[in-house]
């Protein structure tokens, strides 16, 4: 429904082509773009004089006093006014400067042509295009195109026109109108015009797979755990059966922070302790050397969230069955790289019941990765000083198998000190990893630096 | 990961065949290596790989023999490395690939049980370039011999300051008395000086037929592991040769290496327990084969298996559990799910109300690191000094966690000045041991009364009641800076960051800033 400016726009035209000027421009893009009425356009050319040009059709072409002087005798060129110009002009037009006097053979020829320039000066619609030329470029005329448009109803418009009711066409709508709707029509829009952006607040994509994450866990009965991101070695390593010699414990690979932690829980102490030495009645030859109270105490900060689970682990370890799970930051000692940081995000599930086994660990892990839109999900052997078994899990990404996390069951040398009697299964994976695969992104500090554009235009997934 | 350099046509298996045994018992191929798990040192060369093949294809299940001893090392006791067990192999044709193979081989177990040297360190020798009767021993930094690799006489103390694995392992030796482990024979010819570098009188070449091996540590458990992954290795690889214990005469008395089968004992009932696979006897048996074990029922619910003596990663039934899981195949086990009931629950309630006030105000999450450095935590925000957790062992400039977000913050705004204007962004986790949040307004109307506005709408969303008092920080324009308390302790800061501190992160329009911690969980 056109509107009432567009109709009293359109009442003025009719099939003979009209200028724009009668009718106002205002409307006339719109009108044109919902094909109501016809646009054409005429172009006209017109020759302006330039300040230099003005001065010339009054005192004439310098050439042509130039010219003057010469038919009168006076060929000191240096008394000639204008002389460079004229000079320049007269040479042009077959003159010859020898010596310093200027030469002319036929001075009816050039003043012929002197007289063509002079008369376009003064009218330069008739003038040849040839002679246009070199006033325009002497710099002494200036070309000025005026467009002229017209316009003229179409079909539709006379249709539009015709549609229109006596109602009152509005644009926008007020508490009046609202009252009063039946009164009015309302004008019908471009629903195809550019609009602008729209900004919102945005959590952060990587912050937005933890969440995912943390809402299939919870759907399938775990618990969130947390801690704190300083522990003690004991925690850290020593409860995970780590020996004590383990490279991940090197100066290399850890970053230990100053001073040392006491583990209150004395008891378990002496059991980890035995469990390393000699498998401590679990059956296990342990690993055969003398194990450190000192060395357990050096404090780090945690390398793995499966300080979380382990702890967790002690503080449940009266329950017959558990589900729990940590997302958060670890740190280990690398140096930065496009695929490396030295601090990243751990996600750490470890469930127990009475009949957790190895079978039950790889359908859960199927149920959880499939949760996180991974179909094809298969699983190798693999190790890890505190699961027996082990395994890794692939998941099939664009045509590819890649390795997406790290599970099995918790060792005896685990579990037994503890004092929990059914298997405990546990899985972990790093969320940057994850979050890269799914955003396609090749950098781990796109993830930690992040353009804020790009946050703001992330798809949401 | 270990990775292993093994162009699979040398392997005397089909190309399918072996992508398929590799990765069904956890090993990859990548690029042009071999990727091996490190537990299982046996895999760590061309021979091993072949071997654990020809077990999960065909069964084919070796026992290796060793003749009694014919050579003795009297064995000192030499403070900083104590433990030394040496063999002997008769019979080997070491051309330029075996000796390449082998140095992988010892470089390999160097690095991983040896743990760079240090719990074992492997000299091989040319045993006719010297004679026995062999003397492990402490000895004088005067005492000289020509090491591996030179063409004269130096002295141990000479050694260990110019030649290049003295210095890379000098460490290892290092004590007050000055003296260093010795392996000389009965003439006084030096083989090697563990764990530094061999003598250079039996130095491996191709026309070498028989080895003496030495192996020193200073714990006994690993030297027996790593010499009976060589001695085993070097049976595979030269089908006649024979190996033969020495032995070590010292404080205890020794002949090895034992290269018998280390019986264990599993219940067939715990391993479905652990595994959650049935199998009967003969599967478990037939898996246990494909894995190199030698095994045999009891009758009953009892399995004696037979684990290879190179196997040292087997420490525990579970262990063995694995093998027949592995065995099984990991493709096989048909999967449960839990049948326990567990109550879902999260955390971090209100961590995630404030995410939802912030991205509801507009504000862009942004995700930074809790490593940090001085700099930024201090310096640039105009603070001297704050108690905070320092690393021994940094990273670049990263030797501190960070104690407040503004200044992660402040980089990310720095770090997108490219960015229309304004800007607004916020992070909201774990600081070292409690929940932090903030966020900052960069704009050219950013003021306080802005910041004031958000913190009065968010304590009122979590229906906290919170006073402001005035505050005086370096970081913020004076008397434009307040400290949010609540129930009388500071619970949070908010203000107009002072110009020096927007010069410092290269801002050259206005933030405000809000900071709260010591929030409930």
């Amino acid at each position: 429904m056109i509107g009432e400016r567009e109709a009293d726009t359109l009442e003025k035209l009719d099939e003979e082509w009209r200028d724009v000027k009668e009718i106002g421009e205002g409307l006339v893009p719109w009108l044109e773009k919902q094909g109501l009425i016809e646009v054409k356009e005429e172009t006209h050319t017109d020759y302006d004089l330039t300040e230099e040009g003005r001065k010339y059709l009054t005192e004439g072409l310098p050439e042509k006093r130039a010219l003057a002087y010469v038919r009168a005798g006076k060929i000191k060129i240096s008394e000639i006014p204008e002389v460079k110009i004229a000079t320049i002009w007269l040479k042009r037009f077959g003159a010859r400067i020898e010596k310093g006097d200027i030469l002319i053979d036929d001075a009816e020829k050039i003043a012929a042509k002197i007289r063509e320039l002079e008369a376009a000066l003064k009218d330069p619609s008739k003038a040849p295009e040839d002679v246009i030329e070199i006033l325009m470029k002497r710099k002494l005329l200036v070309k000025r195109e005026t467009i002229e448009r017209f316009v003229r109803i179409t079909e539709k418009g006379k249709e539009a026109l015709a549609a229109k009711g006596d109602k009152h066409v509005v644009t926008r709508l007020d508490k009046e109108i609202i009252k009063n709707f039946e009164a009015y029509d309302f004008k019908e829009y471009d629903i195809s015009m550019p609009v602008r952006e729209s900004y919102f607040g945005r959590k952060h994509p990587l912050k937005k797979v933890i969440d995912d994450v943390r809402e299939i866990f919870v759907s399938m009965g775990f618990e969130e755990s947390t801690g704190s991101f300083v522990e003690s070695s004991f925690w850290d390593m020593d409860a995970l059966f780590v020996p004590q010699q383990h490279p991940a414990r090197d100066l290399q690979d850890t970053f230990y922070v100053k001073g040392s932690m006491e583990a209150e829980e004395k008891e378990f102490v002496e059991r980890v302790k035995e469990v390393h030495e000699n498998g401590g009645g679990t059956g296990s030859t342990g690993w055969r050397y003398r194990w450190s109270y000192e060395e357990a105490k050096r404090a780090l900060l945690r390398t793995h969230t499966t300080v979380c689970s382990i702890r967790y682990m002690y503080n449940n370890r009266e329950k017959d069955s558990f589900k729990a799970f940590t997302i958060g930051r670890i740190f280990r000692r690398e140096n930065p790289d496009p695929t490396h940081l030295p601090e990243f995000t751990q996600i750490d599930g470890i469930m127990s019941e009475e009949g957790a086994s190895l079978a039950m660990l790889i359908g859960v892990l199927k149920k959880f990765y499939r949760e996180m839109g991974f179909d094809n999900i298969r699983v190798k052997p693999s190790y890890f000083p505190y699961t027996e078994p082990s395994l890794e899990v692939e998941v099939l990404h664009n045509g590819k198998y890649l390795e997406l996390g790290g599970a099995g069951v918790f060792r005896a040398e685990v579990t037994y000190p503890l004092g929990i009697k059914n298997p405990v299964l546990a899985w972990g994976l790093g969320v940057e990893r994850l979050a890269m695969l799914l955003y396609g992104l090749e950098s781990i500090k796109e993830l930690y630096m992040s353009d804020i554009e790009w946050i703001r235009s992330t798809c949401l997934r | 990961m270990v990775t292993l350099h093994v162009p699979i046509e040398k392997l005397s298996l089909s190309k399918p065949q072996i992508e398929e045994g590799l990765r069904n018992i956890g090993c990859s191929i990548e690029g042009g290596g071999i990727e091996i798990n490190p537990n299982r040192p046996d895999l760590f060369s061309r021979i091993g790989i072949e071997r654990a093949l020809k077990h999960y294809f065909f069964r084919e299940l070796t026992d290796y023999t060793i003749e009694r001893p014919k050579i003795e090392c009297y064995a000192d006791e030499v403070a900083v490395r104590p433990f030394i067990v040496c063999a002997v192999v008769r019979g080997v044709r070491l051309d330029d690939e075996n000796i390449r193979e082998l140095i992988e081989l010892q470089e390999l177990l160097h690095l991983t049980l040896g743990r760079n040297r240090r719990f074992a360190a492997i000299g091989l020798h040319d045993l006719d370039d010297v004679s026995p009767p062999f003397y492990y021993k402490s000895a004088p930094e005067s005492r000289s011999f020509t090491p591996l690799g030179s063409y004269r006489e130096m002295s141990i103390k000479e050694i260990l300051e110019k030649n290049e694995k003295g210095a890379e392992f000098k460490h290892l030796v290092e004590n007050d008395k000055r003296l260093y482990p010795l392996l000389e024979d009965a003439e006084g010819k030096v083989l090697s000086m563990p764990p530094i570098i061999n003598g250079n009188v039996t130095a491996l070449k191709e026309s070498t037929k028989n080895l003496f091996i030495d192996v020193t540590g200073i714990t006994e458990h690993v030297p027996y592991t790593v010499i009976n992954l060589l001695v085993c290795d070097l049976l595979d690889r030269f089908k006649d040769a024979k190996a033969e214990k020495v032995r070590v005469i010292g404080k205890e008395t020794g002949e090895y290496p034992d290269l018998t089968r280390v019986k264990w004992s599993i219940n067939l009932r715990e391993a479905e327990r652990i595994t959650g696979i049935k199998m009967s006897t003969e599967e478990a048996i037939d898996s246990l084969e494909k894995m190199g074990h030698i095994a045999y029922g009891d009758g009953n619910e009892k399995l004696c298996v037979e684990v290879p003596c190179y196997r040292s990663d087997i420490m525990h039934p579970y262990d063995i559990f694995e093998e027949l899981a592995i065995g099984y195949g990991y493709g096989r086990i048909k999967e449960k799910l839990p049948e326990s009931w567990t109550p879902g629950k999260k955390r971090f309630r209100t961590r995630d109300i404030l995410r939802e006030i912030f991205t509801g105000m507009g504000f862009i999450e942004a995700t930074t690191l809790n490593l940090s450095s001085e700099e930024e935590q201090l310096e640039l925000m105009n603070l001297k000094t704050k108690e905070t957790v320092e690393i021994l062992n940094p990273v670049s400039n990263l030797s501190i966690l960070r104690f407040w977000l503004i200044p992660s913050l402040l980089s990310i705004l720095r770090a997108n000045k490219h960015n229309p204007l304004p800007q607004r962004v916020f992070e909201c986790d774990q600081l070292y041991d409690r929940e932090h949040a903030a966020c900052l307004i960069e704009s050219t109307s950013a003021d306080f009364k802005e910041i004031k506005s958000i913190s009065e709408a968010i304590f009122h969303a979590l229906n906290i009641e919170v006073s402001y008092l005035s505050e005086s920080h370096p970081s913020f324009i004076k008397g434009r800076c307040a400290v949010i308390v609540k129930d009388n302790e500071k619970a949070g800061i908010i203000g107009e960051l002072h110009p020096s501190v927007l010069r410092n992160f290269q801002l050259e329009t206005p933030v405000c800033a809000l900071e709260l911690w010591g929030l409930q969980e």
